[in-house]
């Protein structure tokens, strides 16, 4: 079997705190393939944004504690060295964050920071940067990129610094780009642009995606595969056909219900009850058993005595003690 | 016709700003010019729009939050934008708010229950079963539970938080509460289950809500009518079927169309695209503020382009060339 681009295996990531250690993510795995679109998707608090943190070495020198493998073409970042991270942030792994207000400098121009990144891995002179920072501002649809490369970043208008994030993580063509929410602080109709953009240039350079969101619906609409989070874990990971038609795992579809759209006649929403479980004293039994309506289903009250495994097929995983044709047989029974 | 509960008409609120460093010219922002809509008893309108297009600026102006430049706010045919003193206090009985965030709308150093208290006290109700036992039923309405009664806002999740919130506007049995953007900072699951709340609720006491969101299919789960607002105007009035099933005015079918589908398997042809951005609310375009971002402006003849210029366009369906824009927008489709 050949090596995946990239394999997280049982990722962990712990942060000790004056209330005890919090354990933002408990065994994530997810594998992604070159060019590929992998949506990660969770409520607040599923361990998401941390996850895509760990990936890009973000967590490196802060109070995380970080376990597990993250193999990117082989090579495992979670043991290697800041000075070697560097090599690959920004280089092979670009991320795009959520507020692009916060993640841009406000003292200097949006165009000294797109070339910044560009000089940093590329041996050439500022005169070379400039051009390339212009290059890519044209490229992601900036109008006048020669009077906009001056401009300070409270100049943009949200959809245009997103933009210019867009720009400064794609520079250097990395192989593999982090959108941590890249939409979230946006309006729909530049969300529909943004998401465009995003697309085309991915078909253009072949890079692989990792999308992080909590709205469904943006999945549907860019993504090919699709990891479900849910306390620090990934409870399902599948084809987006299959999660939005064949959900396996009780919470995803408890995220499907309960989310209203735009197709559907009004009904009533049906609501997962509860709330998410304290992640400073997460549960022995599956973190979900206690807003599952399935776990009653299942005999001598394993789901709250046992963790289940990321089981089903390397196409579709889901972590539940009930196999997908029982829970499927099952939402009859409880809904 | 009976007279609606709510009706609103020709509101306006303009912000004066300061432009330079010693005063000189002042620029004006027209957040709510002219806006026109009514609401029946025990519906639902659900305002939308885009940031800055003056959706919360309304509801603020509904509640006497902030003084309208212009205009008439009919409750039951009476005027309520110039209500001063002792009537401005009744008149808040009948008309309560629920805010986008939960956090910050409490004091954190109030209990829930003082907070939901707190208008009752500020109107000197004494409801003949005791403000305790009062407070406690409001709780158990939305789903907190007594003991709940003597804790803090950050002992409580987002949901609940929203939950005293809904307590609190519900204490003085009002006729309509405006909620600006009630569910936004919520989860998903959550979100379901205030949305459930809010309907429930409706369904028991015949309220009505001016429900203001940016999620347009929370929107149209929930609402009878819609109005969609950009740079301070409505673009479109009308019931839900008809706004959402047959929409008019080019940017509602635009924002409409870029609604991310859920459904990986649904068709992605002849969706409408936005380019650029909002223009700037100092200086909006003459004539139809939409004119600059339209899709199908510039396929109009001279004559029209001429009038989409010159002349704002007014009324439920606040564009010039409704038909033309129709045929346009059908032709790229297929």
């Amino acid at each position: 079997m050949t090596q995946p681009f990239l394999d997280i295996r049982n990722l962990g990531v712990t942060f000790p705190t004056d209330d005890g250690l919090v354990q933002a993510v408990n065994g994530m795995d997810l594998r992604v393939e070159r060019g590929e679109t992998v949506a990660i998707v969770g409520e607040s608090g599923s361990g998401k944004t941390v996850t895509s943190q760990a990936l890009m070495g973000l967590l490196k020198g802060t109070s995380a504690r970080v376990t597990g493998e993250i193999l990117f073409e082989g090579v495992d970042l979670v043991g290697i060295s800041e000075q070697r991270m560097r090599g690959y942030r920004g280089k092979k792994i670009g991320m795009i964050f959520q507020d692009p207000l916060s993640a841009m400098h406000p003292f200097y121009t949006v165009g000294r920071q797109i070339a910044e990144a560009y000089s940093v891995h590329n041996p050439v002179n500022r005169k070379a940067a400039k051009a390339a920072a212009m290059d890519m501002l044209n490229r992601v649809g900036i109008p006048d990129p020669v009077a906009r490369y001056d401009s300070y970043p409270h100049q943009f208008s949200g959809g245009m610094r997103q933009r210019a994030m867009i720009a400064m993580a794609l520079i250097c063509e990395p192989e593999l780009l982090i959108a941590d929410e890249p939409t979230t602080a946006l309006d729909v109709t530049v969300q529909a642009q943004i998401l465009d953009l995003i697309s085309s240039l991915q078909a253009e350079t072949n890079s692989a995606v990792i999308l992080v969101t909590h709205d469904l619906g943006v999945v549907a609409e860019v993504c090919e595969k699709v990891v479900v989070m849910y306390g620090g874990q990934c409870v399902e990971q599948a084809s987006v056909t299959d999660v939005f038609s064949e959900a396996a795992h009780p919470y995803t579809r408890g995220l499907l219900s309960s989310m209203p759209s735009m197709a559907d006649e009004r009904g009533r929403l049906m609501p997962i009850p509860g709330f998410p479980p304290s992640l400073l004293d997460l549960p022995t039994g599956c973190l979900f058993a206690d807003r599952c309506d399935f776990a009653a289903l299942v005999p001598d009250n394993r789901c709250h005595t046992a963790r289940p495994e990321l089981g089903g097929t390397a196409e579709h995983r889901s972590r539940c003690h009930l196999s997908p044709a029982q829970v499927l047989a099952g939402s009859e029974l409880v809904l | 016709m009976t007279t609606p509960l709510l009706e609103v008409e020709g509101l306006s609120k303009h912000f004066q700003l300061r432009s330079g460093p010693l005063g000189g010219s002042r620029a004006v922002v027209k957040a709510v010019d002219g806006v026109s809509f009514s609401l029946g008893r025990g519906q639902t309108l659900g305002l939308v729009g885009e940031s800055g297009c003056g959706k919360s600026t309304t509801g603020r102006l509904l509640m006497r939050l902030l003084e309208p430049t212009a205009g008439r706010i009919l409750i039951e045919g009476t005027d309520v934008a110039s209500l001063r003193g002792r009537d401005l206090m009744a008149f808040r009985r009948r008309m309560q708010m629920v805010f986008q965030n939960p956090a910050s709308s409490l004091n954190p150093r109030q209990t829930v229950g003082s907070a939901i208290a707190a208008p009752l006290i500020a109107q000197r109700i004494s409801p003949p079963e005791g403000l305790k036992k009062r407070v406690e039923s409001l709780m158990d309405r939305v789903g907190l539970r007594p003991e709940h009664y003597n804790r803090f806002p950050h002992e409580f999740s987002g949901g609940q938080k929203q939950r005293v919130g809904i307590a609190r506007a519900l204490a003085l049995e009002p006729e309509i509460i405006v909620c600006d953007e009630p569910v936004s900072a919520l989860d998903v699951s959550v979100q379901a289950q205030v949305i459930n709340l809010l309907q429930d609720i409706q369904a028991d006491t015949g309220i009505s809500y001016l429900f203001i969101a940016h999620d347009l299919s929370v929107v149209k789960h929930f609402a009878d009518s819609i109005a969609v607002m950009y740079l301070g105007k409505v673009m479109e009035f009308g019931s839900c079927s008809q706004v959402f099933g047959a929409p008019q005015h080019p940017y509602t079918r635009a924002l409409l169309s870029s609604v991310p589908q859920p459904d990986p398997t649904a068709s992605r042809a002849g969706r409408i695209r936005l380019t650029g951005d909002l223009p700037k609310p100092t200086d909006p375009p003459s004539g139809c503020v939409f004119r600059t971002r339209c899709p199908v402006f510039s396929g109009l003849s001279d004559i029209q382009q001429r009038r989409c210029i010159g002349e704002a366009p007014r009324g439920e369906l606040a564009c010039h060339h409704p038909a033309t824009a129709a045929t346009l927008l059908a032709t790229r489709t297929s």
